[in-house]
C-alpha cells in the first residue's frame, strides 16, 4: 500500500477533527480496514481497493467489494477508497455504495483525496464475533437429558413424600395404640415371677458297680448299711 | 466539504457489439444489428458479444471509455449509467 495515499486519507480525517485509532485494538477482523478513524460521527472504518486485477477477475472484484462491505456494521461510517489510475472508480457504481451507506473515496497520488461519495453514519449493529464457548455449547447439549433427569427425580420425590406420609400415619395409630395397651395392662414389674419349681429330690441308689455279684440285690446290704445308726443290730 | 459548483452529469452509452473472433476483417457489429442482419445469435466460440461503455467527454466532446474517465482531473464518480465531472479539476 502507497503511504502517501494513507497519509493522504489521515490527513483528509484529521484536519476535520477525527482521531486515528489502531485497528489491531479493534478486535478481530475477517477482512480488516486499512485505516480507522474516531470522531463526531463515531467509528470512520477506510478500505482501500488498489488492486486493478479486480477489473478482470470477477472473483477479486467480489473479494474487494464483500470483504469492505463485512466492515458495514462494525463501525459507523465506511468508505471504500480508491487511487488513481487503477480504472477502478469509473467501473463502480456509487449508486450501489449508497445503497448501503458506503462511502467513496478518490485518493490522488499527492494524497489529495476527493469525497466523492459521502457515507451515511449509521450504529453499529454487531459485537466483534467472540469464540464459540465449547464448554458452554456442550452443557447446552445436555440440558435436554439433564431436564428429562430432574423430571424423573421430581416423580420419584412425590412418591416418596406420599410413603412417607403414610408411614407417619401407620406410625401414629400404633403409638396410640401402645399407650393405650399401656394404660390398661399392669407393669411388667408388677407381674408375679412364677414359682421356681424345685426339683425333686431323688434318692440315689446306692451304686453297686464294681460289687461283687454276690452283693447286687442282696436284701441284706441295706440292713446291715443301717447297722449302727439306730442302735438296733443283728446279734453277731 | 463539497465544493458548491456545477457538477456536470454525462450519460453512458452501453453497446454490445459482436465480433468475428476468427475473421478479423469482419467488421464489428451491434448485438441487435447482427441478429437482425443474419437472423441468429452469434454463437461461440467464433463470435463473441462484449459490452463497451462509451461517453461524450463534456470537455472536447470526444467519446471515451468510461474507464478513460480515471485518469480525467476532473472526474468525481459514477452514479447508475451517469457519470459526474467537474468543470475544473479536483484532484
Amino acid at each position: 500500500m502507497n503511504q502517501k495515499l494513507i497519509e493522504g486519507v489521515r490527513r483528509h480525517f484529521t484536519s476535520r477533527g477525527y482521531a486515528e485509532v489502531s485497528v489491531d485494538k479493534l478486535g478481530n477482523f475477517d477482512v480488516a480496514p486499512t485505516i480507522a478513524f474516531q470522531g463526531k460521527d463515531g467509528l470512520v472504518f477506510v478500505k482501500f481497493i488498489d488492486n486493478p486485477e479486480i477489473l478482470v477477475n470477477r472473483s477479486l472484484f467480489a473479494d474487494a467489494f464483500l470483504g469492505a462491505g463485512s466492515l458495514r456494521d462494525r463501525c459507523n461510517v465506511l468508505y471504500v477508497a480508491v487511487p488513481p489510475s487503477r480504472y477502478i472508480a469509473p467501473n463502480i457504481d456509487t449508486e450501489v455504495l449508497r445503497k448501503y451507506g458506503i462511502g467513496l473515496l478518490q485518493v490522488a497520488e499527492d494524497g489529495k483525496v476527493v469525497e466523492a461519495q459521502r457515507a451515511v453514519p449509521r450504529p453499529i449493529r454487531t459485537a466483534p464475533n467472540p469464540a464459540p464457548d465449547v464448554d458452554k455449547l456442550r452443557m447446552l447439549d445436555a440440558v435436554p437429558a439433564l431436564e428429562r433427569r430432574i423430571a424423573e427425580l421430581e416423580e420419584l420425590v412425590a412418591n416418596l413424600r406420599g410413603t412417607v406420609s403414610r408411614l407417619q400415619a401407620q406410625l401414629a395409630s400404633l403409638s396410640g395404640k401402645v399407650d393405650r395397651l399401656a394404660s390398661t395392662q399392669p407393669s411388667v414389674s408388677e407381674v408375679a415371677k412364677p414359682a421356681e419349681l424345685e426339683a425333686p429330690r431323688t434318692v440315689e441308689a446306692p451304686t453297686t458297680a464294681g460289687v461283687p455279684s454276690f452283693l447286687q440285690d442282696n436284701p441284706w446290704v441295706a440292713i446291715l448299711s443301717k447297722r449302727g445308726e439306730g442302735g438296733g443290730g443283728v446279734a453277731s | 466539504m463539497w465544493p458548491a459548483e456545477e457538477v456536470r452529469c454525462t450519460p453512458i452509452r452501453k453497446i454490445r457489439i459482436v465480433v468475428d473472433s476468427e475473421d478479423p476483417i469482419t467488421p464489428a457489429l451491434p448485438l441487435k444489428e447482427f441478429v437482425k442482419l443474419f437472423g441468429r445469435n452469434p454463437e461461440p466460440p467464433r463470435f463473441r458479444v462484449i459490452s463497451v461503455e462509451v461517453l461524450s467527454c463534456p470537455e472536447d466532446q470526444s467519446v471515451v471509455l468510461v474507464s478513460e474517465c480515471d485518469s480525467c482531473p476532473r472526474f468525481i464518480r459514477r452514479t447508475g449509467d451517469f457519470v459526474y465531472c467537474a468543470p475544473k479539476p479536483v484532484r
